[in-house]
């Protein structure tokens, strides 16, 4: 600058040994920027001229705004774990599944050779063996939950009854996720032509009522031979039904983070676009996609229970809690209470604690985000 | 902005032009609606190896999507990018990708240009795995090095961006520009995020990264004193458009442009006693959707050209021309409100409306002050849309007539104004243009 004179002179004041008090500045504060001697050896005008006249946004003011995403699950963790309601509905879920696990034994069977996973059985009777009791026994000894019109022991059909009910909501969420996941971040990250086509197809779906929907279709799964009639074709139905939800909602996740800026330095690089979605759009996009498919594990598990009761799904006679449910509704009216109450009372327990545990990751996913907001955008 | 050295450039952007649309989904493109944003309009650039040429203009302007065309960001709306020869603009996706590695960029944010959820080794390798620069066994070691050679442990490997701070962030960024191996690092204000003290850090790693492996820089920034520090040569720009461009030491030397003035007495300066002259620019850049005609910077202009008729004095014709501004951004309904300051006692008096201007009572041209008395008159009516017409017949500048175009006209160096041209200013005035108008 001192070659420059113009009207009025610049530069008569100078800041010299702008290095030791660097130096000085970064021995005091560790975690400052330990590199910067290496820089700014050469001229200390010059380091001071590029010192001054910047506004000094300070870097680590930022840095706090943001979350500490690197070990973002490590705090979710934490976080989860100090929230008594989730912990209790994570302990209600693991103790429904263990009990579902080891209801009865698990074997794969061959032709000629019988394989058992697992050899437990807390289970006392066969959920589909007939008449282990008189017909429609109030509880007893033998029977904790007595048993229903045919004599079978309801204790074991609610046990064995997890399976059906867990594994769909599961299955069906995880199913829909994969679908919704892949779609909506496509939609949201190519835009134009592509966001239209997908997205129309989630706002026609999206008009039906999901349970509506859910039992238009299965009719028409029923035929395809793979399905068959009863598990997959419930879980089928419930998978097509679900993914619009996720679909919308990780577009507009997506929408906003395809404008960051990690992203386009990942297209400047020459990163494909499929690897730039799956690395750094759909990671930074997925949590509360995350929360809502927890939450929907209850919704779903609802749906395959109405489905069940509407006797639509699996076979009538299948130990399914929405299925007894509805087999109860005649005993119900002749007043034998406990064929209904107690699927109910698992299908209830199981959702609220599904809920539970949603609400739980959302807090400790987004500390700062109301779940519940989330949850009125989606219906 | 070319040079005079004839080898080959490495860069070469001709005629570049990058547009918007504000239009939003398909309805508004199929009814056709929605503005043209000219963000980069018509631009010629050379780089050349080795070399920094410094991209300096304020807010919106247009510098940082010209650096995000010239990497292929950005599609072109016209003109063309070359690298070595090789048209980028009409390569294919395949062949572009490959040619990413040669030119990089840097962002001016170092925390969001790096993903929060990977670490920097992860990165940084990303970018070694897409070009597969190093065979996989040895990413982690060239990770490594990359890490030294940005100044910076290689322990900082297995870090997140949200543990480092804002230097150690950008380092992160350059490395992983370096990475492919570029020849070309676009800098889009590359210290601009970072605290005073690092700011000088990242420059001179800059410089020496040049000095080690032969790069060229295309800086990008607003900061004339980092351009002053490091560039070779310098474009100013306004508007999309280039208004100067030449040796760092010819910009910074008088005479320049009358935007570069005004942005060079903007570089703070720590001395108590200086009393250099603030050039002051007013109001705010034109948006790029609507560029005046003629000279863009026209309307803002402190040195705009009297017209060749009149004898006025270029501070009484800046004063007319900022009313003239200020008439056609008025709505014609808004009346005489719209011209005086806020809070004024809206006297319908044409001499109040020349001190809201400090427009003399008196202009030193005679028909010129007849012809203003005559609009102010037409003012104090209410009649605004009369007002206009006979300010815009009486006070015409060649600024909003005349495109001036980037040529070195009497200066050392292309400028893009119609005072170094000759056929406006005649012969005296690009002689004393170097002393800065001191009124304001």
């Amino acid at each position: 600058m001192s070659d420059r004179q113009p009207t009025t002179d610049r530069g008569r004041i100078r800041i010299v040994g702008f290095d030791d008090a660097a130096e000085q500045k970064r021995d005091s504060d560790a975690s400052s920027d330990t590199a910067d001697a290496a820089g700014t050896t050469a001229d200390p005008s010059i380091a001071s001229r590029g010192a001054t006249g910047i506004d000094p946004t300070t870097a680590s003011t930022s840095a706090s705004a943001f979350a500490q995403p690197g070990r973002r699950l490590e705090n979710a963790w934490r976080r989860f774990r100090r929230n008594r309601s989730a912990m209790a509905g994570l302990a209600v879920i693991i103790v429904m599944a263990v009990l579902a696990v080891f209801a009865r034994p698990i074997t794969v069977s061959t032709a000629e050779v019988t394989i058992t996973l697992q050899p437990f059985s807390l289970a006392p009777d066969d959920p589909t063996a007939m008449f282990v009791g008189p017909p429609n026994a109030p509880p007893s000894l033998a029977h904790p939950f007595g048993t229903d019109w045919a004599g079978r022991d309801q204790f074991s059909r609610v046990l064995v009854g997890g399976r059906y009910t867990l594994s769909i909501g599961l299955v069906a969420v995880a199913l829909a996720l994969c679908v919704g996941v892949q779609l909506g971040a496509i939609a949201g990250y190519f835009g134009g032509w592509i966001d239209e086509a997908i997205m129309r197809v989630v706002d026609v779906l999206y008009a039906f009522p999901f349970l509506v929907l859910a039992i238009a279709i299965v009719p028409i799964l029923e035929p395809v031979p793979i399905l068959g009639s009863g598990y997959w074709t419930v879980v089928v139905a419930l998978a097509v039904t679900g993914w619009v939800g996720y679909a919308r909602l990780i577009r507009g996740e997506v929408l906003s983070v395809r404008e960051r800026e990690y992203v386009t330095a990942a297209r400047a690089l020459g990163v494909p676009d499929r690897t730039i979605i799956r690395r750094h759009v759909v990671p930074n996009a997925i949590a509360p996609v995350v929360v809502q498919a927890t939450l929907n594990v209850g919704t779903v598990v609802l749906t395959a229970a109405a489905l069940g009761f509407l006797g639509l799904g699996l076979e009538p006679g299948s130990a399914e809690w929405g299925a007894m449910l509805a087999q109860g509704r005649s005993s119900l009216l002749r007043g034998d209470w406990h064929v209904t109450v107690f699927p109910g009372l698992a299908i209830f327990l199981f959702v609220l604690a599904i809920n539970l545990v949603g609400d739980g990751i959302n807090d400790a996913l987004e500390p700062d985000r109301d779940g519940r907001d989330d949850r009125r955008r989606m219906r | 902005m070319t040079t005079d050295d004839g080898d080959e450039p490495l860069v070469c952007a001709e005629g570049l032009a990058t547009h918007y649309t504000t239009a939003d989904g398909i309805l508004d493109r199929l009814l056709g609606r929605g503005e043209t944003v000219r963000a980069v309009d018509g631009v010629d650039l050379e780089l050349h190896a080795g070399e920094t040429v410094g991209l300096v203009g304020e807010s919106g302007c247009g510098k940082t999507t010209l650096g995000r065309t010239l990497v292929g960001l950005l599609e072109p709306a016209a003109g063309s990018v070359t690298y070595r020869g090789t048209d980028l603009t009409a390569c294919s996706r395949g062949a572009l990708r490959e040619l990413r590695s040669e030119i990089q960029y840097v962002f001016q944010d170092p925390l969001s240009s790096l993903n929060p959820q990977l670490t920097v080794a992860e990165s940084i390798g990303e970018a070694l795995a897409v070009h597969d620069v190093v065979p996989p066994a040895r990413r982690d070691e060239r990770v490594w090095e990359l890490l030294e050679t940005v100044g910076l442990q290689a322990d900082y490997a297995t870090r997140y961006p949200h543990e480092l701070s804002g230097g150690q962030r950008q380092r992160i960024g350059i490395a992983r520009a370096l990475a492919v191996e570029p020849e070309v690092l676009i800098c889009d204000e590359p210290v601009s995020a970072l605290d005073g003290s690092v700011q000088a850090g990242i420059l001179n790693l800059l410089a020496d990264l040049q000095d080690q492996f032969g790069l060229s820089y295309l800086l990008i920034t607003h900061d004339l004193s980092v351009v002053e520090h490091l560039a070779d040569r310098v474009a100013v720009m306004y508007l999309g458009r280039f208004v100067e461009t030449g040796t760092t030491a010819e910009v910074f030397a008088t005479p320049s442009h009358p935007y570069t003035e005004a942005l060079l007495s903007a570089i703070p300066e720590p001395d108590p006693r200086w009393d250099g002259d603030r050039v002051v620019l007013e109001g705010a850049a034109p948006s790029p959707t609507d560029i005046p005609p003629g000279c863009p910077f026209h309307t803002r202009c402190p040195r705009v050209l009297p017209p060749a008729a009149s004898d006025l004095g270029d501070d009484e014709f800046r004063a007319v021309m900022a009313l003239r501004t200020r008439l056609s951004d008025a709505d014609a309904d808004a009346g005489l409100a719209a011209l005086l300051p806020r809070g004024d006692d809206h006297t319908a008096d044409p001499a109040a409306l020349r001190d809201a201007y400090d427009i003399p009572r008196q202009l030193s041209d005679p028909d010129a002050d007849d012809a203003l008395a005559d609009a102010l008159e037409a003012a104090a009516d209410g009649n605004l849309e009369a007002t206009r017409t006979r300010l815009a017949s009486a006070f015409e500048t060649p600024c909003e007539t005349t495109e001036p175009v980037l040529t070195p006209g009497s200066a050392s160096h292309p400028i893009a104004c119609h005072r170094f041209d000759d056929r406006f200013t005649g012969d005296t005035d690009a002689a004393e243009s170097g002393t800065r108008s001191t009124d304001k």
